[in-house]
């Protein structure tokens, strides 16, 4: 069966090309993929995922306050029954000089599986994405999901 | 001559309506009270020998009604998440003409089902989980319900994927169980008509019978659907108009009544320009709403409480510019008293401010709960706004119906109540459409007689239901 991510950006951030762009490519992987826009509240990306069954919840955050949206949303899902769900964040998480590390390390806290830096792929999520929904990768030979 | 007479076996009143089929014409309507207890026949042949003095028919080559007698059509709902599953189920029971007496979200639990089976629904709709999504909830669900000792129709429309065992384990427990496409297939598409289509069947096959209904059947043609349907295809008909004829466009019924305060929209509601962004389900065009706490009689005292909570004291409440500004709490107090022993008090002229306040926050509350909103977010380029629900700000006609709203003196001054007001910039109700007013009662009526001839109803209702302005100074419209 196909796995089923959620897809949105969160809190008040208009920015909608990488979103858009995502949406294409994790499609065109064949993942069915339920996106919400911009604009997204963590009640949003949870009542998605709960309904969908979604296996994974891709947070994307552009303007700068991702760390201030993101808050939570992890307690909030282990409040929703969904507390195991694979939660990814990515887009321009770091806010002026921080090392990425240090903003890893801090999104990683709150609960996010993984975290990726300014002018990640789409192809790195979805690697990311195979092996930790245990799927074979096409370079393997495997293709179907 | 070639003449009609369309019914309504209300929860109160039997209302008849003749129609002369040539001419075009409502000929007369009457009403008398309805006698489902002990046979309801009796108060349809009462209201027919009124109706009969006037018009002087016997005769009528069809006879058709509509019921919401004994309790209405009932219906109960679950779903997998409250905004969504639960938020469609509600719409696709409500637009079939139901009344929805129960919702439940995620796990049915043991007190839920406690309340199920000490006020059992005449249908229940059992939702949840987008196609290949949730499968759990709805399953759990079913199989709480096939343990319940009374028995009703379950309409199933969940997850495709779990269909077969839900329909399985119900039926195997010995239920009724109609199975249907999900009603949301995919996080952002509802499919409301086959449940709506298999509610209004399970109506007629069923649930006539079971109230006492059909016993009218030697009288009448048949019992062809809930009334709040036969209001809401009006509505729908007068809108759309026909192939031939066009109709008026986009509009909104207001239907104030007693015990609930009803909104059905025709109106897409989802033009949008480029600085809104739409969230939440997308609402279906045709859209009914039922307030059963905004009864202009039942829930008198409720709607002075929660019009004022709910406008954040602005526009309601006995505060300035309230709907009930002018009138001090114990004056208030004693009406309500009066009011809530008896519900079928019609008030003289010096308390007629009151119902008209009543009526005022009850069309103001129901119109602000069926309206989207908006959320207004500042970016360094300019504003963006967050739309939930239909936007109807460019609506426009609105309708009223409904005996406060049809009674009144000045209906129009009443009727904008509902409109939409600069204090509450976020509630997105009509902002300058026209007002008309369904003075002789008939939407109903035209409603089943659009099921033979949609045509002719169409034009008796360009007719009948009149323009009336804000402007007119009191006591014009009468
Ligand atoms: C276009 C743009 C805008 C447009 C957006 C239009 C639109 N409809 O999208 C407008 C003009 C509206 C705008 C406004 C603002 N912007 Co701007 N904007 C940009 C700009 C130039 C490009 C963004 C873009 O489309 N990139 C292209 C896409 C394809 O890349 P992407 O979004 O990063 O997404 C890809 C990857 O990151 C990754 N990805 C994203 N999410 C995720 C998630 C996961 C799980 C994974 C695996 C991968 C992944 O995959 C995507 C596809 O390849 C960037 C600068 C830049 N060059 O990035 C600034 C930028 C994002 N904006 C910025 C800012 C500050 C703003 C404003 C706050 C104010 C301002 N200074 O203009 C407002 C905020 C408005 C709001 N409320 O959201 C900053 C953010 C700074 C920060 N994070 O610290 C940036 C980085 C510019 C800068 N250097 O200062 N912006």
């Amino acid at each position: 069966m196909n796995k089923t991510l959620v897809l949105g950006v969160i809190g008040a951030d208009v920015h909608s090309v990488g979103n858009k762009i995502l949406e294409y490519a994790l499609n065109l992987e064949g993942f069915n993929v339920v996106n919400l826009g911009v604009m997204v509240s963590q009640q949003e990306f949870i009542d998605a995922a709960v309904e969908t069954a979604a296996d994974a919840i891709l947070v994307s955050s552009l303007y700068g306050h991702g760390e201030l949206d993101c808050k939570g949303l992890r307690e909030k899902c282990e409040e929703a029954g969904i507390g195991n769900i694979l939660m990814y964040a990515g887009g321009n998480l770091v806010v002026g000089k921080t090392p990425f590390e240090e903003v890893e390390k801090r999104f990683l806290d709150m609960g996010f599986d993984r975290v990726f830096p300014p002018g990640t792929l789409p192809q790195t999520g979805i690697d990311f994405l195979r092996k930790d929904l245990g799927l074979a990768n096409i370079s393997d030979g495997g293709g179907s999901l | 001559m070639n003449a009609a007479l369309l019914i309504d076996f209300g929860s109160t009143f039997t209302k008849v309506c003749s129609v002369d089929l040539d001419s075009e014409m409502i000929l007369g309507t009457a009403q008398a009270p309805t006698t489902v207890r002990t046979d309801i026949s009796i108060g349809l042949k009462e209201a027919f020998s009124i109706l009969k003095e006037t018009t002087g028919i016997e005769t009528y080559t069809a006879r058709l009604a509509c019921s919401s007698a004994a309790g209405g059509l009932s219906v109960m709902a679950s779903g997998v998440v409250e905004s969504l599953t639960l938020k469609a189920a509600r719409m696709a029971a409500l637009g079939a003409g139901a009344k929805v007496t129960r919702g439940f979200h995620h796990y049915l639990t043991n007190s839920d089902l406690k309340i199920i089976e000490a006020e059992p629904p005449d249908i229940f709709l059992l939702a949840g989980g987008t196609d290949g999504g949730n499968s759990e909830i709805i399953i759990h669900n079913a199989g709480k319900l096939a343990g319940l000792k009374r028995a009703f129709p379950i309409v199933v429309a969940g997850n495709r994927a779990a269909a077969d065992e839900v329909q399985t384990l119900l039926e195997s427990a010995g239920w009724e169980v109609h199975v249907c496409p999900n009603i949301m297939p995919e996080l952002d598409r509802l499919d409301i008509d086959p449940v709506n289509e298999i509610i209004r069947s399970i109506f007629l096959s069923r649930i006539t019978h079971a109230k006492g209904i059909d016993k009218a059947g030697e009288f009448i043609d048949g019992v062809l659907m809930p009334t709040p349907y036969a209001v809401l295809s009006a509505a729908v008909l007068l809108a759309d108009g026909t192939e031939e004829e066009s109709g008026a466009g986009g509009l909104m019924v207001i239907d104030a009544g007693g015990a609930t305060t009803d909104v059905h929209s025709v109106y897409d509601g989802y033009e949008v320009s480029d600085d809104v962004i739409l969230h939440g389900i997308r609402e279906p065009r045709i859209k009914r709403t039922v307030e059963g706490d905004m009864g202009v009689r039942y829930n008198a005292s409720t709607i002075v409480e929660t019009t004022g909570k709910e406008s954040g004291g602005g526009l309601s409440g006995s505060g300035k510019n309230g709907f009930f500004q002018g009138m001090d709490a114990r004056e208030i107090g004693e009406l309500l008293l009066e009011i809530g022993g008896h519900p079928e008090i019609l008030f003289g002229d010096s308390k007629k401010e009151f119902d008209r306040a009543l009526c005022k926050a009850a069309v103001h509350t129901a119109v602000k709960r069926h309206c989207g909103t908006y959320e207004k977010h500042y970016t360094p380029h300019g504003a963006r706004y967050l739309q939930q629900g239909k936007d109807f700000t460019g609506l426009g006609t609105i309708i009223g119906t409904g005996g406060p709203l049809v009674n009144d003196s000045n209906p129009a001054e009443t009727l904008s109540a509902c409109l939409f007001d600069g204090r509450e910039p976020d509630s997105l109700r009509p902002r300058k459409p026209e007002i008309m007013i369904d003075k002789k009662y008939i939407l109903y009526a035209m409603g089943l007689l659009a099921s033979i001839d949609a045509g002719k109803a169409l034009r008796i209702m360009k007719k009948e239901i009149i323009k009336i302005s804000q402007e007119q100074p009191d006591g014009n419209n009468r």
